[in-house]
Parts: structure tokens; sequence; C-alpha cells
């Protein structure tokens, strides 16, 4: 992935390329295989596990790390801090690219795709929380879409439009946070309904408030991460501001997330005294619990507050990656690990290769779109007509 | 139950909610999967006949009717014969009461049947977490656009104590300037007195020396003249 080969576009044979020219042609085999000899032929789902990684990690994994774009342009256009202004366009685009890709995933795994619309406009279940889920996905893609189309506007040079769209910023950042709650929670109440199925140390009616505060973390950390990233590719392509900001973001990004943590760990612990489920911790459930809560909570939350503390930038980057591959850990233990854990481990569900190759596909699809969208519109820079925003 | 296949999306959310692991999906079929799950033979009671299973029974191990009516059949069973049955209706109340209802010689759990399920309807697991939407739509703009409302406000502040404080420093560091200025202006008039002074007293004491030297001290004379009118 090198910088020349993504600006110039001189030689396509890079090992990038490749790689990902290698994942999407896989991708596209098994997205014919999925939509000719339906779900049977490409996953190992069943009656029992009727939701695989398409839901686990497309849909779960996927919203929560996309939550950078809420959590950046709140801090910065709510809570008026304004020194991470030059992180907002990188989170919204992720979490543009995020929910879109989260949304294709979705095609993937329903039944009927084209009838994705029908709970809105031909019988609406509004007493089924997946109808809350559905309704606030398609409303915040549609809020990122615009939070993101300045930038595409500022490239394709619509400068009336592009105005307009920046006046309700405030507006759309707002609505914003309010769908990202409820989405965000939403996706964690999914599994209310599933006592019988999910342990007892996962289960627990605060499943929502839950989702929503790992979501925050998660948002953070991704900011973090992702900047790091875009700094090792896409330097070239960053203006002044990005340079100089890009410390202060992942410090003042990692002192919020070391916050969040802690108060995720104590309502965490709150969830095992709610149920009452202390001796469970001693079960092997209970350790993998533990491995959770101390590893991907605690840990992140103590190493966050000695970078910031130590002003320790490398210890910082790494600690987001911990942290996000803890919000995935969770994600999967909610969706996938402790779900069904009461049924004999022949009746257990595991993907099927094909099944994570879609996930890689999809994935592979968002990092070249984000490539794509950095190397040629004004994300990592500020353009030149509209500096003063 | 009954299941309209016609809106069916596929999601499958109906198979994470049963309990006890009903509904099936045909994920064999690529265009258009349904969830597959008995119905009671919904179209032949609209006929008025029995479910199909009920009819075939030889044994007449399964019986059809009103919830009410059945409840009322498994408890004068079990009391009639208390030694056949436990004394458990599964389904009365299992998670808020099902259409199904078994009777058991031996408890249920050796058959397979979990009993562990709680006594709550799955939409009410999930009411409550619905009813959280309305207040966080209410809520959450009133929140935060006073927590915007406030952050200008310190913006504001901050600037107006800013322009205040710079005003002030400039004031201040003008008077001190202008304070300064003064002084020295003094101070260097002073010394051009002075200056002056000198000059003229050299002047007088040149003029009172022998008068070959006067053409030396002429010049003198004359550059210490125009100092004299600039003061």
């Amino acid at each position: 992935m090198s910088d020349e080969a993504a600006t110039t576009g001189r030689s396509f044979l890079t090992p990038f390329n490749l790689i990902a020219a290698i994942i999407v042609i896989v991708g596209l085999i098994v997205t014919a295989l999925r939509f000719t000899g339906g779900l049977a032929s490409v996953t190992n789902l069943s009656d029992y596990n009727p939701w695989g990684i398409w839901i686990g990690f497309d849909l779960l994994v996927g919203v929560a790390l996309a939550a950078g774009g809420y959590v950046t342009s709140a801090a910065v256009y709510i809570f008026g801090m304004k020194k991470y202004h030059s992180a907002v366009r990188p989170a919204i685009l992720t979490g543009f690219l995020g929910y879109a890709l989260v949304v294709i995933a979705l095609n993937y795994d329903v039944g009927r795709p084209w009838r994705l619309p029908y709970p809105f406009f031909v019988q609406q279940g509004t007493t089924s929380l997946l109808f809350e889920v559905a309704a606030c996905v398609a409303l915040y893609l549609t809020v990122l879409f615009i939070e993101f189309s300045p930038a595409a506007m500022e490239w394709l040079g619509l400068k009336r439009a592009r105005n307009l769209v920046v006046k309700l910023t405030l507006l759309l950042t707002i609505f914003g946070v309010v769908l990202s709650t409820l989405h965000q929670s939403s996706l964690g109440a999914l599994f209310l309904i599933a006592p019988a199925k999910l342990h007892p140390l996962w289960y627990s009616p605060y499943l929502p408030v839950f989702f929503f505060v790992s979501s925050i973390i998660a948002g953070l950390s991704m900011v973090i991460f992702e900047s790091t990233l875009s700094h090792h590719y896409f330097a070239a392509k960053m203006d002044e501001a990005h340079l100089k900001e890009k410390d202060t973001v992942a410090l003042g990004f990692g002192k919020a997330a070391s916050l969040v943590l802690a108060g995720y760990f104590i309502i965490k612990v709150i969830g095992i005294s709610e149920g009452n489920n202390w001796h469970l911790l001693g079960t092997n459930y209970g350790l993998w619990f533990l491995v959770e809560l101390l590893g991907f909570v605690g840990l992140p939350c103590f190493l966050y507050a000695v970078g910031v503390r130590d002003k320790n930038l490398k210890l910082i980057k790494w600690t987001a990656v911990l942290t996000v591959l803890g919000i995935a850990v969770n994600r999967f233990n909610v969706c996938l690990v402790a779900f069904n854990w009461h049924l004999p481990s022949e009746e257990r569900y595991f993907p099927h290769w094909m099944e994570i190759a879609i996930s890689v596909f999809l994935v592979t699809i968002g990092i070249i779109a984000y490539r794509f969208i950095v190397t040629r519109m004004p994300i990592l820079y500020a353009h030149r007509e509209y500096e003063e925003h | 139950m009954i299941y309209d296949a016609s809106v069916c999306v596929g999601c499958r959310y109906c198979m994470i909610a049963c309990p006890f692991e009903i509904p099936a999906y045909e994920y064999d079929k690529a265009l258009e999967p349904r969830i597959m799950k008995c119905t009671l033979c919904y179209p032949r009671i609209a006929k008025g006949l029995l479910p199909g299973c009920v009819q075939a029974c030889p044994t007449e191990a399964l019986t059809y009717g009103k919830r009410t009516d059945l409840l009322k059949v498994a408890r004068q069973r079990i009391l009639k014969f208390p030694d056949r049955y436990v004394n458990h209706i599964y389904g009365e109340k299992e998670m808020g009461g099902t259409n199904w209802l078994y009777l058991s010689a031996v408890p249920f759990k050796e058959v397979g049947m979990r009993e562990d399920l709680g006594i709550t309807a799955a939409p009410k697991l999930t009411s409550g977490a619905l009813s959280g939407v309305p207040i966080v739509v209410g809520l959450w703009p009133v929140l935060l656009t006073g927590i915007y409302a406030m952050s200008k406000r310190k913006e504001k502040i901050a600037n107006q104590e800013t322009t205040q404080a710079v005003a002030a420093a400039v004031e201040q560091a003008n008077a001190a300037a202008q304070a300064k200025l003064a002084e020295e202006m003094a101070k260097v008039q002073k010394l051009k007195v002075k200056e002056i002074e000198n000059a003229v007293s050299k002047a007088l004491a040149e003029a009172a020396k022998p008068k070959e030297e006067v053409s030396d001290t002429s010049s003198a004379k004359a550059e210490s003249k125009p100092s004299e009118e600039d003061s």
C-alpha cells in the first residue's frame, strides 16, 4: 500500500492491490454461491444457530467500531473541543463506510434482502426491537451520508450545496448522537429477549447500556487506531493541522477512553451483582468472562491512563488496538460464544470459511473505498477554498 | 400462531427469541426461504377440522381444544391420577404461557424440556428497552443543545475576558510607555539644558582666553548654536 501507487495510480501491481484483488475475486465467487445456493451452501448456520459471524462480526462489531463518527463530531461540535477538529472528517468517513458495509452484510444474511424496506413501508412491527434497529440503521446511514457529503462536494466543486450542508452541522450532529444512542443500545437490547440462551454472566437487563457505553470506548479507540494507520500510509495527504493535532487527538481521546473504560468496568461489575452471578465466575465461562473484563476492559483502562500520564504515544496506540479487540471479543461473546451455551458442543456454531471470506471481503472493500476517498477528497486535509470553515 | 411468508424478510430473530427452538428456516433456498413452524394446521382448523396430528393419533395422546378447557382437563387428570403425572402443566406459565400444553409422567427435565425459562412473555423482556426510545428522542436533543449552549457561552465569555484582558494590558502598557516617555523626555530635556549650559559656560570661558585661539573655538561655538535653537 505505497503512497505513490495510491496517489498517482502509476502501477497497480502493488502487494496491497494483489491481495485485495484476490480477496475481492473470492468474495464475488462466494457471493454468487450465496445468492444461488442459499445460506446452507456457504454458512454453518442451523436452526439452533440462526445468527453467525455476519451478525456477530459484520453487524455488531461493525456498528460498534463505526461509533467514532458520532463520538468525534459530538466532542467537537457539541462539547466545543475544537482542538480535535481535524479528527472529525476521517471519523465520519469511517462511520459512514462502516454503516454502509453493515447494510451490505445484512443483504447477505437476511433471506430476502429486497424486502429490507418492508418494515417501514409494508408492515410495521413496532413492538419488535429489530424494528428499532432497522429504523436507526436506515436513518443514521442517511445522516452519516449527509455529514460526509461536504467532503465529496468540495472535491466535485459543488460550493453552494456544500455550504448549505455545512450549515446543518449542529443539527446533524445532534440527530446523529440521538440515533447512535438508540441504535448502539438496541443492538444489546436485541438479546434481552433470550435470557434462556445467553449465559447469565453476559445476559443483563443493562445490556443496552453496556452496548452504548462500550460503543463510546470503541469509537474513541478507533479514532486513535485509524489515525495511526492513516498517518502511516497517507502522511503525504495530511495537512499541517492534521499532523499537528494528531498527538493531541491521541492524548485527549486516550484520556477519555480511560475514563469511560473505568465507568464501563464499574457497570459491568454492577451487572454481575444485579444478577447475583458471582458464583459463576469460578466456572469455565466465568474465567472467560474475567478475561474479557480484566484483560480487555480493566487493562486498557489502566494502560491508557499510564500512556496519557507519561505522554507515551506508542503505548496509547497499542492500547487502542487492545481496546478495539476487546470490543470485538465482547460482541462475539454476546452473540456467539456465550449464546446457546447450554447446547451440547456438537450443536454449537463455528463459522464456515466462506462466511469468513465474505466478512474479509467486506472489510477489504471498506479499506479500498477509504483509500479511494482519502486520496482524492479533502478528508485528511482542509480544502484550500474552505480552510476557514 | 400463524406465519405470513409474504412479508417475512428472513432476519431469523424469531429463531433467536424462541426458547423452545421451534422455528426452522429453509437455509437451502436462495431466493424464497421461509420460516417453518407448526401452525396447528390452521387451514384445517379454519374448516372446522382437528389438527392433523390430533386426528391421526391412535392412542389419543394429543387433545385439541380451547386453552382454558385444556387446562381444566389437565388439572382433572393430575387430580385423578396423581401417580401417573408429575404435578405440573408444562406451558401453562412458561414464558408467559404457551398454546402447547404438556403433561408428563417423569420430570420434564428428563425429557429434554427446560424448566428454567421463567414466566415472562418474550415481548415483555424487550418492551422496557423499547419504552426508552421516545425518552431518548425527547431528552437527548435538549441535553445536547444545552451542552452546546454552555460550551458556546463558555467560549464567548473566554473570548470576552481575553479581549478585555488584552485591552487592559494594552492600556496599561500604553500608560507605562507614556510615563516612561515623559520621564525620558524630561531627562533628555535636562541633559540638553545641561549641555547648553556647559557649552555656554565653555564659550564664555574661551571668550575670556587670549585672542590667538579664537579661530579654533569659533567653530565649536557655531556647532553649539543650532542645538540652542532646537531646544
